[in-house]
């Protein structure tokens, strides 16, 4: 439980990450690639829907604005208890190493590789 | 995200979780943490970050590809290049260049799922005809992002045009590299002796190329990382370039003369005198020449920055003013060590890995010789017991070995030394380390069951020229002074005395190596390595290669040192030792170096040596 907790305080509802200064430094876009972006198809609806996806973070921005965003995910969580009982237990969870996407910064939506 | 130091990123988060009332630590937390502190998190960080880079879309050159593809397919989607993890930030420093990527993912993107729908055929399909498209800026027929289900994620064209990030070129003059007769650049560069001190004395750090055979060379070269510590790169490139000639055909092989070795500021010292050899008799570091070393040496170096870490900056330094991409490392012995340390520092520096007889970064040598030695005593003269030709000229060898030992131990050995008037006092240790020295391969080996018999009999002048000759071989070819920097610093403080009595009972060396070298280290200035140098963890495709009859690395090293190496073959060569070569190893490290990564490779190809024979006269 802890360390869900922990977790959960870096990000606010939206997808917003609260570690302070992570947004810090993050060099603009040229006009052009404003331009580009602005021009590129949004196809968040499909994505939505082939996903069955009722809901997305990132309050209302749509996808191509997001990933240009930096990100901090959880790639993965486990617990002492899941392998023998399939089961869900965060009892031993404060010393279990966890590990973010950080490294990345990247996306919104994916995990941490190309 | 262009802007943001990865590293900043991830203390960042640490910092957070600080913040919240943990205690952070970086490894398995001890019972004292866990008890002392109400929150504890173990916080481990992925050392194979990198920064995103981002290729400005208006560079003529990215103008021109997307009017490539245009032609091509008709309208395109500009998107600005997301860093990232291609990893294009690697690419752009490896090729010195921009990178402008032209994505064929699904639009679903799941090439970032575990099933990437990956059809190959196409994907080679497309992969030609993309380039067709690049070459010739041809219209071309077939729909391409619509219909292909590929997800060859991305591929880079780099663009040779953009600007040059690297750093000033050096001249190179050509010159020969003894044994090869092949032509050779050699060159050297700056570095301060101590990177931390501005106003540090300089030194030069000398390397040669020997070009790729073919004339065009792939931008990954071949670094052999030499052993001893203390042997040299340059003087040794005959070896490399016999073993490795069908793997430079089409890669240069760059050798670089550590700090403190060969051309780069060798350490040397003199442990052997010719006009009085008897010092050698009785120790491998003779105290007073360790000390006249190093008073000597210090004159003109500062003998604590000789280390493993400072030689990585060195060799990145180096890599980068020739402009060469990703390197292969092609360690052996105490070079493994060499490769561990630029692995940590620089993973981002390395295409592949190889291991040839590991030396673990977490084990402190020289306390583990002890056992390794007589592990493999035993297990060569069972060997000569299981040998005809052996048992039968030597059928008591194990009671000879026993009494030779014990008349060591007496001190009853006098033997005429060549030079010397009257004779000279043996020492047990010194002999014991020299047979040591010989059971590092079976081939050398193969004479200790007729050298413990002549000496039985009384015939020492054998195992006396051997050490002698071994000694002035040492001198002339190691910088024992580096030799001594090293482990001084990397090992000996790393030794736990309580441990030293197990490792060393019962066991012909018994503690004699470790004390001389603690004896000589308490001469010599070093400093003391930070522990976390001693970790590492890493993806790079690794080949490690050992021999199962090795007296200095022993098997349980490879075991030892593996699992930090997620992508690897482990090559277990039988009946062969330390550093060994064989054809088998050959085709393995070609398809292995072709391939850049150890898929396919067959662990069980040298497993069919057999052992070479004893000297039984």
């Amino acid at each position: 439980m802890m360390l869900a907790q922990l977790l959960a305080g870096m990000k606010n509802e939206n997808g917003h990450v609260l570690v302070p200064d992570f947004y810090d430094g993050i060099q603009p876009l040229s006009t052009a690639e404003k331009a580009a972006l602005a021009q590129a198809p949004v196809n968040d609806q499909m994505l939505m829907n082939s996903f069955w996806l009722g809901h997305v973070k990132g309050n209302g921005k749509h996808l191509l604005e997001l990933i240009n965003e930096p990100s901090l995910n959880v790639n993965g969580f486990a617990s002492g208890q899941i392998e023998r009982t399939q089961r869900m237990s965060f009892r031993q969870l404060q010393r279990q190493i966890w590990t973010c996407g950080l490294w990345l910064a990247l996306t919104g939506v994916n995990n941490s590789r190309v | 995200m262009v802007g943001i130091d990865w590293r900043e990123q991830q203390q960042g988060v640490i910092d957070y979780i600080r913040s919240r009332g943990y205690f952070v630590v970086d490894s398995e937390p001890t019972r004292e943490i866990m008890t002392q502190h109400a929150r504890v998190a173990l916080v481990k960080r992925d050392e194979l970050g990198y920064n995103a880079v981002r290729t400005p879309m208006d560079l003529p050159i990215a103008k021109e590809v997307i009017r490539a593809v245009e032609n091509a397919r008709g309208d395109v989607v500009l998107l600005p290049t997301m860093g990232g993890s291609v990893p294009l930030g690697a690419m752009e420093r490896a090729a010195q260049t921009h990178t402008i990527t032209m994505p064929i993912a699904n639009y679903d993107d799941n090439q970032h799922t575990a099933n990437e729908n990956l059809r190959l055929k196409i994907c080679g399909t497309v992969w030609e005809r993309w380039l067709r498209c690049w070459r010739w800026n041809n219209h071309l027929e077939s729909p391409i992002m619509d219909r292909v289900r590929c997800v060859l994620s991305a591929f880079v064209l780099t663009a040779g045009a953009a600007s040059q990030i690297g750093h000033a070129p050096v001249a190179l003059q050509s010159c020969s590299v003894p044994g090869v007769d092949r032509s050779a650049r050699c060159g050297a560069i700056e570095v301060l002796e101590n990177p931390d001190q501005p106003r540090s004395r300089k030194l030069e750090i000398h390397f040669a190329v020997i070009s790729a055979t073919k004339g065009h060379a792939r931008p990954d070269p071949i670094v052999p990382l030499l052993g001893g510590p203390g042997e040299a790169a340059i003087e040794t490139g005959q070896m490399f370039v016999e073993r490795l000639a069908p793997m430079l055909n089409d890669r240069d092989l760059l050798l670089v003369d550590q700090r403190g070795a060969g051309q780069s500021g060798a350490l040397r010292c003199h442990f052997f005198t010719p006009d009085d050899p008897v010092e050698s008799l009785q120790n491998l570091f003779p105290p007073a020449c360790v000390e006249s070393c190093a008073k000597g040496l210090a004159t003109h170096a500062d003998l604590t920055q000789y280390s493993y870490r400072r030689f990585a900056d060195d060799l990145e330094k180096v890599r980068r003013t020739l402009g060469y991409g990703p390197l292969n490392l092609f360690a052996g012995s105490y070079g493994t060590r060499a490769a561990q340390v630029f692995v940590r520092a620089y993973p981002s520096s390395v295409r592949t890995i190889y291991l040839g007889s590991v030396v673990p970064i977490d084990i402190a040598q020289p306390l583990p010789f002890a056992k390794a030695a007589q592990s493999t005593l035993d297990r060569t003269l069972a060997a000569c017991d299981a040998d005809p030709a052996c048992h039968s000229a030597f059928p008591r060898v194990r009671d000879e070995f026993s009494q030779i030992m014990e008349g060591l131990a007496s001190g009853r050995v006098f033997v005429k030394v060549p030079g010397h008037e009257g004779t000279v006092a043996l020492s047990q240790g010194r002999v014991a380390e020299w047979f040591r020295s010989l059971l590092y391969r079976p081939s050398s080996a193969a004479g200790l069951p007729w050298l413990i018999d002549r000496a039985s009999k009384g015939d020492w002048a054998p195992i006396v020229k051997g050490i002698l000759e071994d000694e002035r071989d040492a001198d002339s070819g190691l910088s024992l002074g580096l030799l001594l920097s090293i482990t001084c610093s990397d090992d000996v403080p790393f030794v736990h005395q309580e441990e030293v009595a197990a490792a060393t009972r019962n066991t012909f060396l018994a503690d004699w190596r470790l004390r001389q070298q603690e004896a000589a280290c308490k001469l010599w200035p070093h400093s003391i390595a930070p522990a976390s140098d001693r970790e590492i963890h890493t993806k790079i495709p690794t080949m490690f290669v050992s021999g199962d009859f090795d007296g200095g690395t022993p098997l349980w090293f490879t075991r030892h040192a593996a699992p930090s190496f997620q992508n690897r073959v482990e090559v277990i060569m039988s009946n062969r030792g330390h550093t060994e070569w064989a054809p088998c190893i050959e085709t393995l490290y070609q398809r292995f170096l072709d391939q850049g990564s150890v898929y396919g490779l067959d662990a069980s190809a040298c497993s069919h040596l057999s052992r070479p024979p004893f000297k039984t006269e």
